[in-house]
Order: C-alpha cells, then structure tokens, then sequence
C-alpha cells in the first residue's frame, strides 16, 4: 500500500468510526424520591444490604432524619441517620413545641450526568453506561479510593473485605431484566420513584411537582430528584 | 478503627480514606521538587552551587524511586497497578501523574549517566572487583570516550535534561492539582492550595540538600564552602516564606469569608492542635533561623547546628503542612455537618511503622547510590 493510499484509508477509517460510534441510549433511567412519604422504617436499607451483599457498617443507600426547630431565634437543623436508619429511628429528644417540621430523607448514589468519580478513576474501572447508571469493575478497580474522595454525596464506600470501591448500582442486574431496584420494590409508601426518564409516569412526576437535585452548584447534574425537602437537605 | 465520629452528622460511609502513606507520598514529591529545582538553579544560573551537582543528583534518585512506595502500599489492589499505563483515564490526575513520573524518573537516570559518565568510564576500567568492574562496563553502553568534545556533549545533554526535568517536577508538583480538583471537599478546593504547594515543597527540598551537604562533606572530609550555604539558605528562606504567607492568607480568607463550610472547618481544626502549631511556629523558628545562618555565612562563618536546627525543621514543617492538608481535609464530612478524628494504627500496612519505614527508604537507598556514584572525587581511584 502506498503511503498516499495508506494516509486515504486512515482518514476514512476514522470518520467511519466516528459516523458509527453507537449513539447514547434515551433509556436514561432517573431516580425520584418524594420525602413526604418516606417512614424512616429502613427496609430499603435492609433490602439493599442483602440483594447487594453490601457489608456491615457499609451503605449503598442509607435514610437521614432532619429536624428544623426554633427557640425563638434563627432555625436550627439537627440530623442523624443511626446505623444508616437500617434499624428505624428513636423519637429525637427535642420539645415538640419548637420543632418546625421533620422529614426522612433516603440518600443513594446519584449516578450524575457528570460523575466527578468517573473523571477521576485513574484506570476508566467506574463508568456511566447508556442507560446512565454509574458502575463500578471491581475486577478493574486498583482501590485507590480517589472516587471515593471526589463524590461529594457519600454514595461510595470501600469494600475492606474485596479491598476495591463499590457503590449503588441501582441494582443494575434487576433493571437490566425488566425489575425494579430492591430499595424501589421493598417500600412500603411509595416514597421511591424509579423508571426511564421518557416513561409517563416520571415525566408527569418532573413536569407537575417541585423537584429538586443535592448540591446543584457543584455541576454534577444528579439523576435523583427530591420532592418535598427543605434549604437544609444538600 | 482509626476512624471516628467526633462531632455533629457524617455520612455513614465516611472515613479518613487516605491515612499516613498519602501524606509521605506528596511529601516526597515536594523534597524531589525542591531538589530538582535546586539542581537547575546550580546548571543554570548560580555557578557558587557546581559544588553540589552531583551531590544533588545522586540525592534524588533515592527519593524518585521511594515516590512510587507510599502510592503502591495504599492500593487496595497493589498487584493491578500498573493498569494506570494499561487503561490509562486522561481526564485523571492520578493517571496524568504515572506519565509525569515516568518522564522524571527517565530524566533523572539520563542526567545522571550523563554527569557521571567519565567516573563510570574509569571505574569500568580500574574496578578490581570484578562484579562492581561488570556493572559499571553495562553502564558505559559502550561508550569509553572521555575527551574533551565528549565531555562537552555530555554537558549539552545535561542542560537538555536538566530542562525536561525541571518541567517534569514541577508537573510532579501538581500532584497538589489531585487533591486540588477535589470540588466536594472545601479544604482541598482552594486556588491557593497547588501554589502553597509548591513552595513548601521548593523550601523541603532545599532544606534537604543543605542537610546532606552537611553530611557528605563531613563523611568525605570535604571543605564546606559558605558561599554554597549561604546561597541555599537564601533561597529556601523565600521559598519558606512563600509557602507560610500563601498558607496564612488562604486561612484568613476562609475565616472572613464565613463560608457553610468554614464552620466545620474550624472545628476540626481542634484536631489538629499539635500540626497547625508545628506548622506556624516551626515556619517562624525555621524563617529566623534561615536568615541567621545566610547572615554568617555572608561573613564567611558556617553555624553548623543552626543549619541543621533549621533544616530539620523545614522537614517537619512541610510534612506537618502535607498532613494538615491530605488528613486534615478528611476530618470534614462531606455533608459539612460534623467531623471525624483520626489517630493512625501502630502496626498494618497503612500503620506508622509501615509508614516509618516508607519514611526511612530513600534514606536507607542513599548510601547505596553514594557508593556507586560517589558526589566527590576523593573517593574515585584515578587511573587514566
């Protein structure tokens, strides 16, 4: 092949590429959490630890409890979330009288649109896919835990017993076969919202309700979305 | 557990991830980082320091090898490591810093056959031991002429690799750019923090060449020149006041600015009493100290215990600077709600003897290299 021939086929290979590069599936999934109705029972918790195997001590999605109160001046926020709210939660200690309103709120990975734990990865071992579910190889993953320093929900943890990161997946073994993600499944209220960003019911949900993301200013664009919180929740 | 909850709401998940051998691992990118520069400063600009060129090279090769230690020891999986050249990630910092390495380690090595290529030369024809004879023929590559063209090729190649690594360094130096790009944590998210940075690391490296020249001179009976020292002090006292000055302003920013995250980080500062204390009054003392011995030195007096009482203490300030910033930063909670404490194992790989240890390594590798390629003639036997 002559170089003129050779330098043809090059430039033609890579606009082949670049033309039949698989184009993003609108299978986005997006994840809704309405506060109002979460119970703090912590079967979600429960449920992901033993569909996901996650490790005591560990959390793939954990439930807080924020409490505004006031004596008078300026609000107060008080939040907790004993052993993930895995057990449920005791009745807090401050007077009925001054508190300003109470809420749970389940937290899980936010699989953002810009996941500043993939840009990190040293190794490309965290990934979004199509479907824009952030995944983790542990078979890839060095364990250098800057993912985990980079995620600015708290969504990762490190697997002291595999010695690599993992995370939420959204149970991406069930979405892929057509289910639900555990902690969706198990929910006693409703409180969790989970299906494609085109599906009516979730449009309905984005379009119709007052949503919101965590920490919006950092750029991250989460696919979670919160309904019913305050300033207090980032 | 090393890990534990002091104050207010953390995420369940948190803990301090990154413990004593990351704080060792920019801390010896920062001495490499001032020792390289100070190499530059005597290829390029400053003749008085020619005297401690090699002394200088053969000094941070030790230092370059260990780099790599802290990182590998703190893996989760050491063994797939080398997946950063494999499947790099570019958008990476982490990955970015396995090249930059590469780069400055090879520089290294060039530079360092290059201006140790005439005793390599004389040595792989004089050695009587026959297996020290061998290793320094490989090391020729064949390459036996020592006249003066030769000779000034060699230095030609220096210049050209001295240049590469300079640049190499100071990118090592962005190392601070990892913790840097860390938008989640306050702490590490400052513009402020990759400058400080480097100048506390240009200080460390000068410090630690002050001090091995005081100990390479003493072990060769080699005279100790003032004009060398005084030059050196000079130089890691504005490097050290930078470091100080920059460390302080970013402070008084975050303090007036009162920021969500300013509060916690003013509590968490409680843990680390005993660093910011070493850090602020060790700068002060170190600054003084400096001064001093460039003040004698200029009337042709070497204090040689003030030398050593500064330099020692520049160390220590730079890897109390380097704990504030890589531990101190992951006292904070993401949720900026409560803060953690941590107190180091003993014993495991991420404990303080393993650290100890990593600490100790290029100190240990040192006298091996020295014996190799001695920085001073007197050792070299003179056949030619």
């Amino acid at each position: 092949m002559k170089r003129r021939e050779f330098i043809r086929a090059l430039v033609a290979g890579s606009v082949a590429i670049l033309i039949l590069k698989p184009v993003k599936s609108a299978d986005v999934f997006v994840y809704v959490v309405d506060s109002s109705r979460c119970i703090g029972c912590g079967k979600c918790v429960k449920a992901c630890r033993a569909e996901n195997h996650v490790p005591e001590g560990k959390y793939r999605t954990w439930v807080e409890r924020y409490v505004v109160f006031s004596d008078g001046e300026i609000e107060n926020v008080f939040v907790e979330s004993p052993q993930g709210g895995e057990f449920g939660f005791e009745e807090v200690d401050i007077d009925r009288e001054k508190i300003l309103r109470s809420y749970f709120v389940p937290k899980l990975c936010m699989h953002c649109d810009k996941p500043p734990c993939v840009k990190v990865c040293p190794v490309n071992a965290t990934w979004a896919t199509d479907e824009g579910v952030v995944l983790v190889d542990k078979s890839h993953c060095i364990g250098c835990k800057y993912c985990i320093q980079a995620c600015p929900y708290g969504a990762r943890y490190f697997n002291h017993h595999e010695r690599v990161v993992d995370k939420c997946t959204w149970c991406y073994h069930r979405i892929m076969r057509g289910m639900r993600p555990a902690c969706i499944t198990v929910c006693p209220t409703g409180a969790r919202i989970f299906g494609e960003l085109n599906d009516e019911h979730i449009q309905s949900v984005l379009r119709e309700r007052n949503v919101r993301i965590l920490k919006p200013e950092l750029n991250t664009r989460p696919k979670v979305f919160y309904e019913n919180i305050g300033w207090e929740v980032w | 557990m090393s890990t534990e909850i002091v104050e207010g709401f953390v995420y369940p998940n948190h803990e301090v991830f990154w413990g004593m051998l990351i704080v060792i691992y920019p801390y010896f990118v920062s001495i490499i980082t001032g020792m390289v520069t100070v190499y530059a400063i005597a290829e390029f600009w400053r003749k008085e320091l020619k005297d401690i060129e090699k002394l200088v090279v053969i000094s941070s090769l030790p230092f370059v090898l260990s780099a790599l230690l802290p990182l590998l020891l703190d893996l989760g999986q050491p063994q797939r490591a080398f997946e950063i050249y494999l499947t790099p990630n570019f958008s990476s910092v982490m990955a970015v810093f396995g090249i930059v390495y590469l780069t400055e380690l090879f520089a290294l090595l060039g530079e360092m056959w290059f201006l140790f290529r005439v005793d390599i030369v004389r040595r792989a024809m004089s050695e009587e031991n026959s297996v020290l004879r061998l290793f320094y023929k490989i090391l020729t590559l064949g390459v036996y002429d020592t006249d003066d063209e030769a000779v000034r090729i060699d230095r030609k190649a220096i210049k050209v690799l001295t240049g590469i690594e300079l640049i190499a360094a100071w990118c090592l130096s962005y190392v601070s750019f990892l913790f840097g790009v860390v938008k989640s944590n306050p702490w590490w998210n400052t513009t402020i923090l990759p400058v400080s940075f480097v100048f506390g690391g240009l200080a460390a490296g000068g410090a630690m060449v002050m001090l091995l020249y005081l100990i390479f001179t003493e072990f060769y009976r080699v005279e100790r020149k003032p004009e060398i020292i005084s030059t050196l002090a000079n130089y890691v006292f504005y490097f050290m006041l930078a470091a100080f000055a920059l460390e302080t302003i970013n402070t008084i920013l975050y303090a007036y600015k009162e920021d969500v995250a300013w509060a916690v980080i003013k509590l968490a500062s409680t843990q680390l009493a005993l660093p910011l204390a070493i850090q602020v009054i060790g700068s002060l003392e170190a600054l003084l100290f400096l001064k001093y011995v460039s003040y004698k030195c200029n009337m042709g007096k070497i204090n040689t215990s003030f030398i050593v009482i500064a330099s020692i203490t520049i160390l220590v300030v730079v890897f109390a600077m380097r704990w504030n910033m890589v531990v101190g930063a992951q006292l904070i909670d993401y949720g900026l709600r409560g803060f953690v404490s941590y107190t180091p194992p003993l014993w495991g790989r991420e404990g303080l003897i393993a650290a100890l240890a990593v600490l100790m390594a290029p100190l240990i590798m040192l006298p091996i290299v020295a014996y190799l390629f001695p920085p001073y003639e007197k050792r070299v036997r003179a056949v030619l």
